[in-house]
């Protein structure tokens, strides 16, 4: 599985925030990338603050430590070409769009992800659809590998490149062709049963009640206020 | 009692543009289905843009099996949602979520240009629409950010043209799935579940 449930930050205060906040923060700290050096460093400063006192500078670093080699390679350049000042404000913009999501995925679960969606006008359908899919990821991982495993077992092997000819390319298609057409079979099986399984469940009845409640509590409050402060007086001074 | 049930048959079925749940959850499956492609299913190639081969392949069969207009987009933005918040993709959440998307929108396009995708040449075309359009994004996220453009453009060059091979020859092995699953009756199969 690529994200099991352990990766979620539980102690994080983060955990108690709504995830539409967390969204609206994350979003907000990625429009900040359009703006100079001044008011990028201050966004900087401020959201690495809250990533720290969220305790997430653990899966923050994750993925600076993915990028390390990026920044340091355009920093350089940039510092080459155009100057000091310059390569600092591109490594900060790519600073922050690789780590804004961090507070949003590092501590929200699939189901507050659901829940959140179906708040901001999501179809119960699609909602459900999104969050089934992210919760069969593991298998459907589990199927690639089998197919793989099985397919050798009967010989068939890839070849190392699809090749130089266009010949040689159509040809490295043919061969993946016993790979992927099973895949398809079984995805179209098990979206079947799981349809199944919903409507035995309810999922296209009318709902009853009225459904998640849409409100935000104080403390989402406060962080959306003080959110949508820092990106006017942010956008307001340019 | 039967009027009754005519009536609350014709009124519930969706319309013909509508998604229905099974459409919905297949489109869904096949999007986690590209996430996890690209995580367990690493072809044996050095290249930019070789994801793009089983990609673009899923995304043409995803468009033959729900011929519906925004199937394709659909799986596109689902994809994108099921890498960002999975972590994939070392440049960010957006960056993950937008080129995603994008691949989606770019075989959308093609398909709604050529109507449908049955003919080779149109997959090839919608897989090389969808990869390049994938690399489109990524390179005007890097612009967005402020990169300089000569950059941009110099370390770009090599990847537009193995995202354009790839793209074309995973839109080729994406008609060639759909011809297998026809010629194995998987059509007929689905009709009848249907």
């Amino acid at each position: 599985m690529h994200r099991p449930a352990s990766t979620i930050v539980e102690h994080s205060f983060f955990r108690r925030v709504d995830a539409r906040t967390k969204l609206a923060l994350s979003l907000a700290a990625s429009l900040v990338v359009a703006l100079p050096l001044p008011s990028v460093a201050l966004c900087v400063t401020a959201y690495g603050a809250l990533v720290v006192a969220g305790g997430l500078t653990a899966p923050a670093w994750r993925n600076v430590r993915r990028l390390r080699l990026v920044l340091s390679a355009l920093f350089l350049l940039d510092w080459y070409w155009v100057g000091l000042s310059f390569a600092v404000l591109i490594t900060l913009r790519l600073l922050v769009l690789s780590v804004a999501f961090t507070v949003l995925i590092a501590t929200t679960t699939r189901d507050d992800m659901r829940r959140a969606l179906e708040q901001l006008g999501l179809p119960r359908r699609v909602a459900f659809a999104f969050a089934t899919a992210l919760a069969t990821l593991s298998l459907l991982e589990a199927e690639w590998r089998g197919i793989l495993e099985a397919q050798r077992a009967r010989g068939l092997t890839l070849a190392a490149a699809p090749g130089v000819t266009w010949r040689q390319s159509f040809r490295f298609a043919h061969d993946l062709v016993p790979f992927v057409v099973p895949a398809v079979v079984l995805t179209t099986q098990r979206a079947w049963s799981l349809t199944e399984t919903a409507a035995m469940r309810g999922i296209e009845a009318p709902r009853v009640g009225s459904g998640p409640s849409p409100k935000l509590a104080p403390l989402d409050g406060a962080i959306l206020a003080a959110v949508g402060a820092l990106n006017l007086l942010l956008f307001a001074i340019g | 009692m039967s009027t009754d049930a005519a009536h609350t048959t014709a009124t519930d079925k969706p319309p013909a543009h509508r998604f229905s749940t099974f459409e919905l959850v297949l489109l869904a499956l096949f999007a986690a289905l590209i996430v996890a492609a690209n995580v367990a299913f690493k072809l044996p190639l050095k290249m930019p843009g070789h994801s793009g081969l089983v990609w673009m392949a899923l995304l043409v069969t995803a468009a033959a099996i729900v011929g519906k207009p925004g199937s394709v987009a659909i799986v596109g933005v689902f994809s994108g949602g099921i890498a960002a918040l999975t972590g994939m993709g070392d440049k960010g959440a957006l960056n993950t979520f937008l080129s995603y998307t994008a691949a989606g929108v770019g075989v959308e396009v093609v398909r709604l240009a050529t109507g449908s995708l049955t003919r080779p040449l149109a997959c090839a075309a919608a897989g090389l629409a969808g990869n390049v359009t994938k690399l489109g994004v990524k390179t005007g996220l890097d612009l967005w950010v402020g990169i300089p453009a000569g950059f941009v453009v110099l370390g770009r060059m090599y990847p537009l043209l193995t995202y354009a091979v790839f793209g074309l020859v995973g839109g080729y092995l994406g008609f060639l799935v759909v011809d297998g699953l026809r010629r194995a009756g998987f059509f007929v199969y689905l009709a009848e579940k249907r």
